[in-house]
Order: C-alpha cells, then sequence, then structure tokens
C-alpha cells in the first residue's frame, strides 16, 4: 500500500482516481491547488505524487520545481498527468519521473502507479 | 529598342537607389493619410518596402526586358509573399494593399521625372513593374490570407479538442467503475459506452494530430536512417491489420536506400497512407513499392478497394473528407498524411485505377531540410512553453 497524492484542479477526476486507487490498496491524498500540494507534500511525506500539468493557480512544472528544489520532498517520486502529447523529454528534464497521457484508462494509471512506485524502491538515490 | 530600354533601366534603378530614402519617406507619409493605418506601428507599415526597392533595382539592372516576372520575379515573389502575411496579421484588407502600390507607383514616377536621363522613357516600364508587382502582392495576399485563416482555425480546433480530453478522461474512467456491475442493464450498455468513448477519444487524437500539423506547430527533424528503419513501424501496424481482415500485404523495396527525412512525419505519413489501405481493401491485397528516383524516393500503396470517382479525388486530401462513406473514420488520416509530407518538401498523389482499386504515391526528397515548427521548438529550453496547450 502506498500513499498518494493526488493533484488536480478537476473535482470528478479527483473522485474517480481516488476510487480507483483505494480499490488497489493505496491511500490517497487530493487537492486542487499547487500550493497546498507542497505544504501537504512535506507534511504528509507521500510515496507518489500525481501531478497535472495544468492547474489553477500555478502549472505543474511551477509545483515540480518546488517540489525539487525542497530538500524534503526533492526525492518524492512525480507522476505528471497531462492532456498534451511529446511532453516525456520536457517533463524528464524538469524532474518528473514518468508521464501519464490523458484520457487514460484505469489500467493506464494502475500501471503508471506501479511502475513509478517501482522506482521508489530503485534507482531515485542516482536521479 | 532594347539598348535603350536597358539604358532607361538603369537610369531608373540609379534614381531609386539614390533616393531610397526619400522614397520611403514619402511612401510612409502618404499611406499613413489613410486613417485606417494610423494605429499600426511605422517598422510594422514601413516593412518589406526597402526590400521590394531592391529588388526592383535588382530586377531593373538585369536587364531583362522590365518585367517582373523575367527580372527577378522568384525574389519579387518571396518579398510579397512575406509582405502579404504581415498585411493580413496587421488586418489589411485588398484595397489598402493595392492602394500601397499605387502610392508607390507614384512616388516612383515622381523620382524618376525629377532624374535627368530618365526622360518619359520610364514611363511605361514602371507602369509595367508596378502592374506585375501588385498581381503578384494581391495573389499572395489571397494566398496569406487563407492560410492564416487555416493556421487560426486548426489552433482554435486543437484548443477546443485538447480541453476536451479532461472531461473525455472523467467519462473512461466513470464507465470502466461499471464494468463490475451484475446488473443486466448496466452489462449490456457498458460496452456500448466504453466502444463509443474510444472513439471519441480516437477522434480526438486525430483532430489534435491534424490542427498540430496544420498549424505547422511542427517542426521537421530529419535524421539519417535506412529506408527500411523508416517503413518498419509503419509495415508492422498496417500487416497486423491486414491479417486480422485476412488480406495480403506485399512490400518490394531495397532496405539499404538512405535517407534524411523526418522519421516522426514520415511515420505517420506513411501509417496512415498504410491503414487507409488495409481499411478500404475488404478483398485483394496491399501492395507497397518504393522507387529509388535519384535526389527522390517515391513509395507507391496500391489497394483493391472499390476505387474512388473524380471529385472524390480532388478532396480526399482534406480534413474530414472521406472517399468511402460506408466505414467509419474521422476523414483526418490522409490529411495528415497529406501535411506530413508536405511540410518536408513532397507531395502526395492519389489515382483511381477504375473498380480494381487505387495508387496512393507520396514523393519525398532524400535528404530533407530542417524546418523549426512555431510551438513545439523546446530544446534546452524550460521556460515559458505553456503554449503548447494549443
Amino acid at each position: 500500500m502506498a500513499k498518494v497524492m493526488f493533484v488536480n484542479d478537476e473535482p470528478d477526476l479527483g473522485t474517480l482516481v481516488q476510487m480507483v486507487l483505494e480499490d488497489h490498496g493505496h491511500a490517497v491524498v487530493m487537492t486542487t491547488d499547487g500550493e497546498r500540494a507542497l505544504d501537504i507534500a512535506r507534511r504528509e511525506q507521500p510515496d507518489l505524487v500525481i501531478l497535472d500539468w495544468v492547474l489553477g493557480r500555478m502549472t505543474g512544472d511551477e509545483v515540480l520545481r518546488w517540489l525539487r528544489d525542497d530538500p524534503a520532498t526533492a526525492r518524492i517520486p512525480v507522476l505528471l498527468a497531462s492532456a498534451m502529447v511529446d511532453l516525456h523529454d520536457r517533463a524528464r528534464r524538469l524532474g518528473a519521473d514518468a508521464v501519464l497521457e490523458k484520457p487514460y484508462s484505469t489500467e493506464d494509471l494502475h500501471s503508471a502507479v506501479e511502475r513509478v512506485l517501482a522506482l521508489r524502491s530503485g534507482d531515485r538515490a542516482t536521479p | 529598342m532594347p539598348d535603350q530600354d536597358s539604358r532607361v533601366e538603369t537610369s531608373l534603378a540609379d534614381a531609386i537607389e539614390r533616393c531610397r530614402d526619400e522614397i520611403i519617406e514619402e511612401w510612409l507619409k502618404a499611406v499613413r493619410r489613410d486613417q485606417r493605418v494610423s494605429g499600426v506601428p511605422l517598422t510594422d507599415l514601413r516593412n518589406a518596402l526597402p526590400d521590394y526597392l531592391d529588388g526592383l533595382c535588382a530586377g531593373l539592372r538585369s536587364g531583362a526586358g522590365g518585367t517582373v516576372e523575367e527580372s527577378g520575379g522568384a525574389a519579387w515573389r518571396s518579398v510579397a509573399r512575406e509582405h502579404a502575411l504581415t498585411r493580413v496579421r496587421l488586418g489589411f484588407d485588398v484595397t489598402q494593399l493595392v492602394h500601397e502600390f499605387i502610392v508607390l507607383r507614384r512616388v516612383l514616377t515622381d523620382v524618376a521625372e525629377r532624374a535627368e536621363d530618365c526622360g518619359h522613357a520610364h514611363v511605361p516600364i514602371l507602369a509595367e513593374l508596378m502592374d506585375a508587382a501588385i498581381s503578384i502582392a494581391v495573389g499572395s495576399y489571397v494566398e496569406a490570407r487563407d492560410y492564416e485563416a487555416r493556421r487560426v482555425q486548426a489552433a482554435t480546433v486543437g484548443f477546443i479538442t485538447h480541453e476536451l480530453r479532461n472531461p473525455l478522461n472523467v467519462c473512461v474512467l466513470a464507465a470502466e467503475r461499471l464494468h463490475g456491475v451484475r446488473d443486466p442493464m448496466v452489462k449490456s450498455v457498458s460496452p456500448l459506452l466504453d466502444r463509443n468513448l474510444r472513439r471519441i477519444s480516437d477522434l480526438v487524437d486525430s483532430v489534435l494530430e491534424s490542427a498540430k500539423v496544420e498549424a505547422e506547430s511542427v517542426a521537421c527533424r530529419p535524421k539519417k536512417s535506412r529506408l527500411s528503419d523508416v517503413l518498419a513501424d509503419p509495415l508492422g501496424t498496417a500487416r497486423e491489420c491486414a491479417e486480422r481482415k485476412g488480406l495480403e500485404l506485399d512490400a518490394d523495396f531495397d532496405p539499404d536506400i538512405e535517407l534524411e527525412v523526418d522519421p516522426v512525419l514520415t511515420s505517420a505519413a506513411l501509417e496512415n497512407l498504410l491503414e487507409n489501405a488495409v481499411k478500404y481493401t475488404d478483398e485483394g491485397s496491399v501492395e507497397v513499392s518504393v522507387e529509388d528516383r535519384g535526389p527522390e524516393v517515391v513509395f507507391h500503396v496500391r489497394d483493391s478497394c472499390p476505387g474512388l470517382s473524380e471529385e472524390e479525388l480532388g478532396t480526399i486530401f482534406e480534413p474530414f473528407r472521406r472517399g468511402h462513406t460506408n466505414k467509419p473514420g474521422s476523414g483526418l488520416g490522409l490529411a495528415i498524411a497529406r501535411r506530413a509530407v508536405v511540410l518536408q518538401g513532397g507531395h502526395i498523389e492519389a489515382e483511381s485505377v477504375g473498380e480494381h482499386g487505387c495508387h496512393f504515391q507520396v514523393t519525398l526528397p532524400k535528404h530533407v531540410t530542417t524546418t523549426l515548427g512555431e510551438a513545439n521548438d523546446d530544446e534546452g529550453d524550460d521556460e515559458g512553453d505553456d503554449e503548447e496547450r494549443a
């Protein structure tokens, strides 16, 4: 079981993702706000952040930069969810561990989460 | 009297070069009297005029008889196109564009009349040059206006389609929540929901791909590769589809032909072309062959579809046009193929072989030139690229 933080400004999507992840035995912390996401990440130390590229007040890449710049959150794996294609190279340069393209299915979501969580016990020490 | 003409042309070119700044000033003064351009910055207004004057002088000096088409026509055309595009973006209408040239003709005539060695012989030469210039400019303006309209439309469609992905994602996940429900009604509708959401999703993907290519936000980045590498993915996908339909897919090409093409664009073009051939062939075969024509390669795709009418052949590469309407599809595959080929400096053609099928032909230069897209060129730049949303 992992603690997953889901950062997305679409509450409906959040509700469904929470259901899917809880079905797979994960605990989910949700927020729709980028700044709040940083506070929660520091406090809760989730095993994984699923971060949307487009948020209300901040963009996903800003949140990602902050997460990576803060020693308290720098090593938390991040799965970047986006409706944009061709984002992989850029996401990697910014420090994301993987990209999840929208629209994603339950299976896409589940396998992306498992893949990134597997990295946690692997080689995060040498990014 | 070609010698006399040639002397007049040289004198005219001398006079224009001598009075270049004065011509530009006079022209700007006259053009700015038009209230409609009052808000346009001076730099934008002046825009291509210095290049026009340079092209005009070069044409006059080349002594080719004073017609724009013959004397430096290509250079003029290129300047005219650029100028027309800026005018379209500034919101000029065609009468404003023509007015600019009429003013230029008047200013040039004044300059020529003041130049002692031009006499009156300059009048027909200038008139012919300016008529041709107006004709090129108007043609370029119409082309540029259509191009701009297409680009804006594609960007808008792309943005809306992109925004559809979020609610679509909610629907996909919600529909999948129904999979475990045992209620007979839910069990009967759930597959319909899945199938149609998949169709919407595919359509959204196609529209986004098409809008992106149409808006020319795609960079063309050629890479050295062998023909076998270029064809590997498109052929693999097409073979799978052909096998599922019980069709034969024959491929005949020299795998070692060396190419320098954009792998993504080429693959998109060939994949769409082959997918189209397999989709519309119910019996028989699909044949792929590649012809080496020295500086070019020609990909031939022949299928055994029921053929296309003249009218269908005329519109088949336009977005949302489909030749055979009894098959599902977005009508974007061939439009994407065409743009992907054109962006690399190639061209695509289709012909119907009566009731025996169709023949599609893609001609690509072996060495494609690099061009950078407007939105996607983010190499080495992590800042401020959020325009990718569209």
